[in-house]
């Protein structure tokens, strides 16, 4: 799991560096495969105006150039063809370094000083598919109103800084496969207030429906499905995500699709509760059914490939046919299209058993079913769609429909675990007080009412008193 | 008849002269002074001579046949001189190298820390546990709070004969063995080889080796976890070594952890073998999970336990600096024979 830092600001102040993070979150349970930082490794490349463009006396492919870059004027020899005078460049100067380990020296290109270089777009380092504009053989054209930071440092004007954390999650912390889940956790580690900004959607209240635009849900399987939430969203716009909800899915390593889709990974990444959004017209009968698979059942998935399924596998059907595998992929013929108007948004959840079977038959892991297969909350689902609605709200991509359908065969259990502060302390080999461990366990959001453990919605990994001291160990440190 | 004389001499002296052996010496011996021997021949030969000639061609002769049989004795002492020096030295080299073809086997690095590790707990009280390496999967995975759909039993791809039967993917199903045939208290370390379908790197390896440790009576701690497991790095890696817990999970143990060792290169301070961090991970451990023990049919209520294991090639990697597991199966015994 990947967490950018400047997503987890979002839940916990950090007033530590990030490799400091990094090793105080390994410490408290959170393990740290790498701590990527980006843009560090670009240094001295600045923001520059080309002023002249002459040909080289002796090379018929160089051009010599003279750039500002603010408080002095640069003659740079190029071999690139797509530049003109007037525009803004990457103009790595003398003494600069590149991502590729490139150092920039001034020297002479066939007997004609050069100080310096222009910057493509990999030079950077920066993919091609986040700059649509660019070409991949040639200087980066830099947008017009970078004028105004002439000689000012690339990484600072486009914004590249950006330290990725990625996450080694043990199965027991489904949890912690989010930015909220590790935001918790961050906080704990260094002892900070968790923020918690998704306040609002946990007090939302919304009202229940048999029916909304003519869609109905059923759960067929409800051994298989514990939960299954439908919102309604229409009028919308498919397009372009803005730049800080791509950015946020770039650092976590998910590429972006349309506003709809990334809305659905945004969340998944957030709240760990994988989404799912159809156009409603691809639903045949507007009719929801959680069934199992009939026998040699076929369904082309969203990567194109079609699956044969049997009946150990779960589906989500409307009258006709499936139109996804539940917990693992959707189908092509329910997919988001330009066209779509009205969006059905799905969050349920399965059995983790029968979706790691299914995942595996299918040979097909995804970040939904990893998820799925370690057992997820349903209370949580409840607030991934809801927050799923507020962002469409948000970024103005289309406008939700009062009302949720939310068919809720088996209510999550709510772990109780009787506290025994004898037990805990022989057990560890330490020696707290009751008082001491409580307060321990109501930073973990674990509330302890006359000496009864009570596990948050989102630890169902918390069943017995040795989980409990697992808590307490993992805080206090032995 | 001088001529004659003069000519055996010249010729006698000059093969003499090449002659290489004793052998070779006896047969010149025979030629000139033998019975029918070239001088003998001459000396017969003399009762053609007159009186006057025949005493001078004797003492010719016979000074010949002196000097002769003088050369031919220095001969024969320097070949008796040479064949005993020839002698002294291949027997000398006899000495110094008594078997030259026959190569000493030395003990195969996994085996020599799996012989340290157990002397080191054998040292501790503990004793040597086995068991099967076909193992059931109730043993590998059920018993030890594994059931069927617990997502670890994707983290490790196991070798499965029948879906009953595997080989082992770790030795803590030997956990579960001891505590079904033993009251505690229980005090055993168990070394062996186990299985998974990982592909060979220089890290992974389908087959390598692990020693398990389990500890089961009343008021089992984890800081007695966490002294054993001090006290054992630091007759294995050294005095100095210092040990950490990382909160961690497995399935069968809760509160879990991994242990780290200090660097036993850098001694903290991070070098290349600790990659910069001053700590080396070595090995899982926890308390034993209430559900292990109950399965095994000890009352959680009354008893608790510790749980530990750890890889033996990556100490043996770590401690003999080896920086490819493959050497270890290799088996190539320029590599074995400098351990
Ligand atoms: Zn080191």
């Amino acid at each position: 799991m990947k967490a950018s830092r400047e997503w987890l600001e979002e839940f916990s102040n950090i007033d530590v560096t990030t490799l400091e993070l990094a090793d105080k979150l390994t410490m408290t349970g959170s393990k740290v495969e790498t701590v990527e930082q980006r843009g560090n490794d670009i240094k001295n490349v600045v923001v520059g105006k080309i002023l002249e463009i002459k040909k080289h006396p002796d090379a018929d492919k160089l051009v010599v150039t003279k750039v500002d870059v603010a408080n002095e004027i640069l003659q740079i020899v190029t071999g690139a063809n797509n530049i003109k005078v007037g525009d803004i460049v990457p103009i790595a100067k003398d003494g600069a370094s590149l991502p590729n380990g490139v150092k920039i020296k001034t020297g002479k290109l066939r007997g004609i000083e050069s100080c310096g270089m222009m910057c493509s777009v990999g030079e950077l380092n920066l993919n091609l598919s986040d700059y649509p504009e660019q070409i991949e053989h040639g200087i980066m054209i830099l947008d017009k109103k970078l004028e105004k930071d002439l000689g000012k440092d690339i990484v600072e004007v486009l914004n590249l800084k950006e330290d990725v954390i990625d996450f080694e999650i043990t199965p027991n912390r489904p949890d912690c496969l989010s930015i909220e889940g590790l935001g918790r956790e961050v906080a704990i580690t260094l002892n900070k207030e968790f923020k918690n900004p998704r306040k609002n959607i946990d007090e939302l209240k919304i009202e229940n429906k048999e029916e909304i635009e003519g869609l109905k849900v059923s759960i067929e399987a409800p051994d298989l499905c514990y939960r299954y939430i439908a919102r309604v969203v229409k009028d919308v716009k498919i397009e372009e995500s803005p730049d800080w909800m791509k950015r946020r899915l770039k650092a976590c390593g998910v590429r972006s699709i349309n506003n709809i889709v990334d809305i659905t990974n945004y969340v998944m990444l957030e709240m760990g509760q994988p989404m799912h959004a159809f156009d409603i017209n691809s639903i045949e009968g507007k009719h929801i059914t959680v069934r199992r698979a009939r026998k040699q059942e076929k369904i082309t998935t969203l990567d194109e490939v079609e699956r044969t399924l049997d009946e150990d596998n779960l589906v989500i059907a409307d009258d006709k046919k499936a139109v996804a595998i539940a917990g693992v992929m959707g189908g092509l013929n329910s997919e988001i299209e330009e066209t779509t108007k009205t969006v059905v948004f799905e969050s349920a959840v399965f059995n983790g058993g029968s979706v790691r079977k299914t995942a595996k038959k299918v040979a097909l892991r995804t970040e939904s079913s990893s998820r799925f297969e370690k057992g997820l909350s349903p209370e949580n689902a409840l607030r991934a769609i809801n927050r799923a609605v507020e962002l469409v709200e948000l970024i103005k991509a289309g406008k939700a429909i009062d009302g949720k359908i939310d068919v809720y065969p088996t209510k999550q259990k709510i772990n109780k675990i009787k506290i025994d502060e004898n037990k805990i302390n022989s057990l560890l080999g330490i020696n707290l007080s009751k008082e001491e461990m409580i307060e321990i366990l109501e930073k973990l959001q674990i509330k302890v009412e006359n000496d009864i453990a009570i596990a948050p919605y989102f630890r169902m990994d918390l069943e017995y008193l040795a989980d409990i001291a697992e808590e307490i160990v993992r805080i206090y440190r032995i | 008849m001088e001529e004659q004389i003069a000519k055996i001499k010249e010729n006698s002296i000059k093969e003499m002269s090449q002659c290489n052996d004793e052998k070779e010496l006896n047969e010149l011996k025979v030629k000139y002074l033998g019975k029918k021997g070239e001088l003998t021949k001459v000396l017969r030969g003399m009762g053609a001579l007159n009186s006057e000639e025949r005493p001078v061609i004797g003492a010719l002769v016979n000074k010949i046949r002196d000097e002769l049989e003088a050369l031919i004795e220095n001969k024969a002492q320097e070949f008796k001189k040479q064949e005993l020096s020839k002698r002294l030295q291949t027997e000398n080299i006899d000495v110094t190298e008594p078997s030259k073809k026959i190569h000493l086997g030395s003990l195969h690095p996994i085996t020599k820390i799996i012989n340290e590790v157990e002397e080191i707990f054998l040292g501790m009280g503990y004793q040597i546990a086995d068991g099967p390496e076909v193992e059931k999967a109730i043993y590998n995975f059920d018993k030890l709070n594994t059931p069927p759909d617990h997502p670890a039993r994707d983290l490790q791809d196991t070798f499965y004969i029948t879906d009953d039967i595997l080989l082992r993917s770790q030795t803590s199903p030997v956990q579960a063995r001891v505590m079904e045939t033993q009251k505690p208290p229980i005090k055993v370390i168990c070394p062996g080889a186990v299985y998974r379908s990982d592909s060979v790197d220089s890290t992974h390896s389908p087959v390598f080796h692990q020693v398990e440790g389990l500890v089961v009576d009343k008021n089992i701690s984890m800081t007695d976890l966490k002294g054993t497991l001090e006290m054992f790095a630091k007759k294995c890696l050294g005095e100095n070594t210092k040990i950490r817990f990382r909160p961690h999970h497995f399935p069968f143990t809760e509160p879990s952890a991994e242990a780290d060792v200090s660097c036993f290169v850098c001694g903290g301070k991070g070098c290349k073998v600790c990659k910069g961090e001053g700590w080396i991970e070595l090995l899982g451990c926890g308390m034993v999970h209430p559900n292990v023990l109950k399965n095994c049919n000890i009352d959680p209520d009354e008893y608790s336990g510790f749980a530990f294991g750890f890889g033996v090639e990556r100490i043996a990697m770590a401690k003999f600096g080896i920086d490819d597991m493959r050497l270890l199966f290799e088996n190539d015994i320029r590599f074995l024979k400098q351990f």
